[in-house]
């Protein structure tokens, strides 16, 4: 198909746009971080850094509590991700596969637990967790980001499964396959795309979850990175280049997750199977 | 190899009844081939066999054992898929030897087999290959050689042809008669290609509506069908049906009056001579009798309409598109064309004749 030159030269710049619009306040972040502290409140805002400084990562890692708020975070994420992956691949599995009774009832529920705000559930949440002992501690948060995962998690695994061809599936049953074999050796390489996705989602709702973070945990030692970089700003006064370093650290992760099980995203994993 | 034997089967999908009991049996080391239109009902057939889908009634065994409500994996049967079904993700020689790991079989034996499978369908180079990386017809030369590996009592097919190209399908249309001949095992074959059906089979079931409508060998089916389906179904181009008047009886035979072919007191043998002469029947000739430059008791002008040359014979139709289009074969270096008149020969001993239900009179 070919296209006119005006189109080609709209397309260009509407791309260009978004680009810009996405990509701007990423580079202003990153940049900032290197920059002197004059040259980050400068009247006239600079778009190159002029200068170039790592004091504010030495400050950031050395003088503050970043560490560990980093180490809290990457703990409840990968943890929330595993236990989100552990428990929607089985769950959507069965939706999708296992015939029980109330199964449409139960699937519906399931998704309108997702609509609710969680702010709803916060405070009878707390008082829940407080019962059991478990305020103040990391796995509740764990628990928290994989409940609140889940519902979307199931349902999107879900139709995954459903875009595997029955075939495959009946000829595993034919080979002798064991229901569980069959999603561990069959279902699970098929869905991976799907199963990457949902790790992604879960790990980046976990890495930005603020509320209950700030709710259900009560000591600086245990806070996750939004809380606790929330206080290293400060109250009276901010130190722009302490929360631009720390804010670039922040993206790593996702980034680092994006570029190793963003890979899962590849399409047509299912070629040659079928026709 | 096994004998499979269906008893009285039932099938219904909510209120659609697909399978409306269903008889019949394959013996052992047998070739059979389920045909009929889409919607007929054979894949579910096959389905049943196999334990993808469970009978609403009847029975089903296979060398004896009754098996109608049996896990698929413990029917003692393989099944080669019409999307070929194969797990993408893994390589050909382990897709061969997943059934064989999931029976228990040992690693050095599971690889002997798949050695051994992947000599017979030629496939020895490919063995370390995913099925993306193979062709159409080695995709399923791979699922046929899951099958194979597994050494079950009955072989089942489920179209497993229709997504190859013409070339390709002939091909391994020898091919699977080829393994027949080699394996001995039972085979029962799914197809919509009366083709492939008459080709393969050592016995066709001709199925209608969920219902048999006539077992027998390919040549049975072509020169004693039961009724006007099966007559219309086995043989291409597909039986003419013409109108036919019956003016009296003579020597055993019923005199016809055909007005299509412009035929008077055209003498056909009934099967059986019914017991009250029918006032009208319906004539069924196939085109390759009603041919030019065979011999012929009859002649009979046909209106040209259109003409399918195909190298070694013509093919004319008087009403292309039409139901009633008569089609007669003619020979390959025919001159005939759109608008001509062509005499082509009828021979009456070739003739088949069906009342208004369809039956074989």
């Amino acid at each position: 198909m070919k296209r006119s030159a005006t189109i080609n030269a709209l397309m260009v710049a509407c791309g260009a746009f978004f680009i810009t619009l996405v990509g701007l306040p990423f580079w202003w972040v990153v940049s900032g971080s290197v920059k002197v502290p004059q040259e980050i409140i400068a009247r006239s805002p600079t778009m190159f850094p002029h200068s170039f400084t790592l004091q504010h990562y030495n400050k950031l890692f050395d003088a503050s509590a970043y560490p560990v708020y980093l180490a809290n975070s990457l703990i409840v994420a990968v943890s929330s991700t595993a236990l989100t992956l552990a428990l929607a691949i089985p769950a959507a599995f069965a939706f999708f596969r296992l015939d029980f009774p109330g199964r449409g009832a139960l699937y519906r529920t399931i998704l309108l637990a997702y609509a609710f705000p969680s702010i709803v559930v916060l405070i009878p949440l707390f008082g829940l967790f407080a019962k059991i002992g478990l305020v103040d501690r990391l796995p509740a948060l764990v628990i928290v980001n994989a409940a609140f995962a889940l519902p979307f998690s199931i349902w999107m695994l879900r139709s995954f499964f459903a875009g595997v061809p029955k075939e495959i599936e009946e000829a595993a049953v034919m080979d002798g396959a064991p229901t569980m074999t069959i999603l561990r050796r069959i279902m699970i390489p098929l869905v991976a795309p799907g199963i990457a996705s949902v790790g992604i989602y879960a790990f980046v709702s976990a890495w930005t979850e603020y509320v209950f973070a700030s709710v259900l945990i009560l000591s600086d030692a245990k806070r996750t990175l939004p809380v606790g970089f929330s206080g290293i700003i400060g109250q009276y006064q901010i130190d722009w280049g302490l929360l631009l370093a720390g804010a670039t650290v922040a993206i790593i992760p996702v980034v680092a997750i994006f570029a190793l099980i963003g890979r899962g995203f590849v399409s047509g994993l299912t070629e040659g199977a079928v026709k | 190899m096994a004998r499979l034997a269906v008893e009285n089967l039932k099938k219904s999908f909510g209120a659609v009844d697909v399978i409306r009991g269903v008889s019949l049996a394959a013996e052992s080391g047998e070739f059979v081939v389920f045909v009929g239109p889409s919607g007929c009902g054979k894949s579910t057939l096959l389905r049943l066999v196999a334990g993808l889908e469970t009978a609403d009634s009847g029975g089903i065994s296979i060398g004896g054992r009754d098996v109608t409500t049996a896990d698929p994996a413990k029917r003692g049967i393989a099944m080669v898929f019409q999307t070929y079904a194969l797990y993408p993700h893994m390589s050909v020689a382990d897709n061969m030897a997943f059934g064989l790991e999931m029976a228990g079989v040992a690693k050095a034996e599971r690889e002997r087999l798949v050695r051994e499978a992947a000599d017979l369908l030629h496939l020895t180079d490919y063995l370390d290959r995913k099925p993306r990386q193979l062709s159409g017809g080695q995709r399923q030369r791979v699922a046929i050689g899951r099958a194979i590996v597994r050494k079950p009592d009955i072989f089942l097919f489920d179209e497993p042809l229709s997504n190859l190209d013409a070339e390709l399908r002939v091909k391994m249309r020898l091919e699977i008669a080829r393994l027949h001949r080699e394996l001995g095992a039972t085979m029962v074959y799914v197809t919509h290609d009366q083709v492939e059906a008459m080709t393969l089979a050592d016995r066709i079931v001709v199925l209608r509506s969920g219902l048999v409508e006539q077992i027998g060998s390919p040549m049975q089916l072509y020169s004693d069908p039961d009724n006007s389906f099966v007559a219309g179904f086995i043989g291409s181009p597909r039986m003419n049906f013409v109108q036919a008047e019956v003016t009296g009886l003579w020597d055993g035979k019923l005199l016809l009056n055909v007005p299509d072919f412009g035929l008077t007191d055209l003498a056909v043998r009934p099967r059986a001579m019914p017991a009250k002469r029918p006032v009208s029947l319906s004539l069924g000739v196939r085109p390759e009798h009603l041919a030019e430059g065979v011999a012929g008791s009859h002649r009979v002008s046909l209106r040209c309409n259109a003409v399918e040359r195909l190298g070694a014979v013509t093919y004319l139709h008087t009403a292309p598109g039409d139901d009633n289009t008569v089609t007669a074969q003619l020979t390959g270096s025919s001159s005939a064309r759109p608008g001509d008149s062509v005499e082509v020969a009828l021979a009456s001993e070739q003739c088949f004749l069906f009342d208004a239900a369809g039956a074989r009179v």
